[in-house]
């Protein structure tokens, strides 16, 4: 049974400046709605409260069946000040992959 | 994933009408494959529609990829815009202090411990009188990668894990308060919990902070001079 977006998602994370970039590929054609319906601003905020404090936008890419995340204002300040211990979000990413699937295309 | 110790870097063969084929060096690990290609279609590119070079203005939306079989990918379709007007410069310039300090707890009741060193850490701090622009804390193996989105751990079924321990990174305005980081990780051993236990305690660092600006191309002229012997 698929429950979380890690069963239907690869990921791939990073930074820019103070922002962090999430990649969600979807490891088959088949999952690719299920990837849209369930990573919304929303949700993503909802999941990373005060560590994601901008804006987040999602770019849907309908030619590789994948979804780019973009969190602004969620890298404590970007790389080079960031208190965090992993200071590039090479494993902000892995955090999303916890949504629960939305089966239904309900909120 | 084949031989990832081994893995050398990828190479394509890029044709006249734009198309690329990625590929890899017989005998080499990893895989080139239709996912790891999108891999990096979606790594740290920011607005797929919009990927800004120093050359072109890439849209990652409008390509194909193929999946030829046998560690080989094909690239095709990808269109853009032209060169942008601005080049982008980032300026470093140095914004205080970073005081840090690490340690670790045993079983067992290993929860209770790191929540009682993180409460005496705070005491701690207090005492010395220091000057934070930003205190953060994470527990190790708790919450350390991904903060709030990690699960509340239920504290009787936290204590039982055999180890847990405690991270305390602290921004300052001057070397002097950072190092107070670092006593204060220091006097744990005495006044923390039982079994407190800690390396080589981390020398403060100075912050760098980032600037961000665009510069006019045509401020930035190029020449490339092409030598033959």
């Amino acid at each position: 049974m698929l429950t979380t977006l890690n069963d239907i998602c690869y990921v791939r994370s990073g930074d820019k400046g103070n922002s962090a970039c999430v990649g969600l590929v979807a490891k088959a054609p088949e999952y690719y709605p299920a990837l849209l319906r369930t990573v919304t601003p929303d949700k993503i905020k909802q999941l990373m409260g005060d560590w994601a404090q901008g804006a987040i936008h999602c770019y849907p890419m309908d030619n590789i069946g994948a979804l780019m995340v973009v969190m602004e204002e969620a890298m404590d300040g970007g790389a080079t000040r960031s208190l965090r211990l992993d200071q590039t979000g090479k494993s902000l990413g892995h955090a999303l992959l916890r949504l629960l699937i939305n089966e239904t295309g309900g909120k | 994933m084949p031989g990832m110790g081994k893995a050398g870097f990828p190479y394509f063969d890029f044709s006249d009408d734009g198309t690329a084929e990625f590929s890899k060096l017989p005998g080499t690990g990893g895989r080139v494959d239709e996912f790891t290609i999108k891999e990096h279609l979606v790594y740290e590119v920011h607005d797929p529609n919009n990927y800004a070079m120093p050359d072109g203005i890439a849209d990652f939306t409008s390509l194909s990829v193929d999946d030829l079989g046998d560690d080989r990918v094909r690239v095709s379709g990808v269109r853009g815009k032209p060169q942008p007007d601005n080049y982008k410069a980032v300026i470093g310039y140095q914004d205080g202090w970073i005081g840090e300090c690490i340690s670790f707890f045993p079983w067992p009741r290993v929860y209770d411990r790191v929540v009682k060193a993180k409460q005496t850490m705070t005491e701690r701090f207090e005492r010395l009188g220091l000057k934070a622009e930003q205190i953060h804390f994470d527990f190790i193996g708790l919450n350390l990668l991904h903060g709030p989105a990690a699960p509340i751990p239920d504290p009787d079924v936290a204590n039982e894990l055999s180890e847990v321990g405690l991270r305390c990174a602290v921004r300052t305005n001057t070397r002097e308060e950072a190092e107070k980081v670092r006593r204060a990780g220091a006097h744990l051993w005495i006044m923390g919990p039982g079994g407190t236990s800690f390396g080589a305690p981390i020398k403060s660092r100075p912050a760098l902070s980032l600037w961000p600006i665009l510069v006019p191309r045509e401020l930035m002229p190029q020449h490339i001079e092409l030598l033959e012997a």
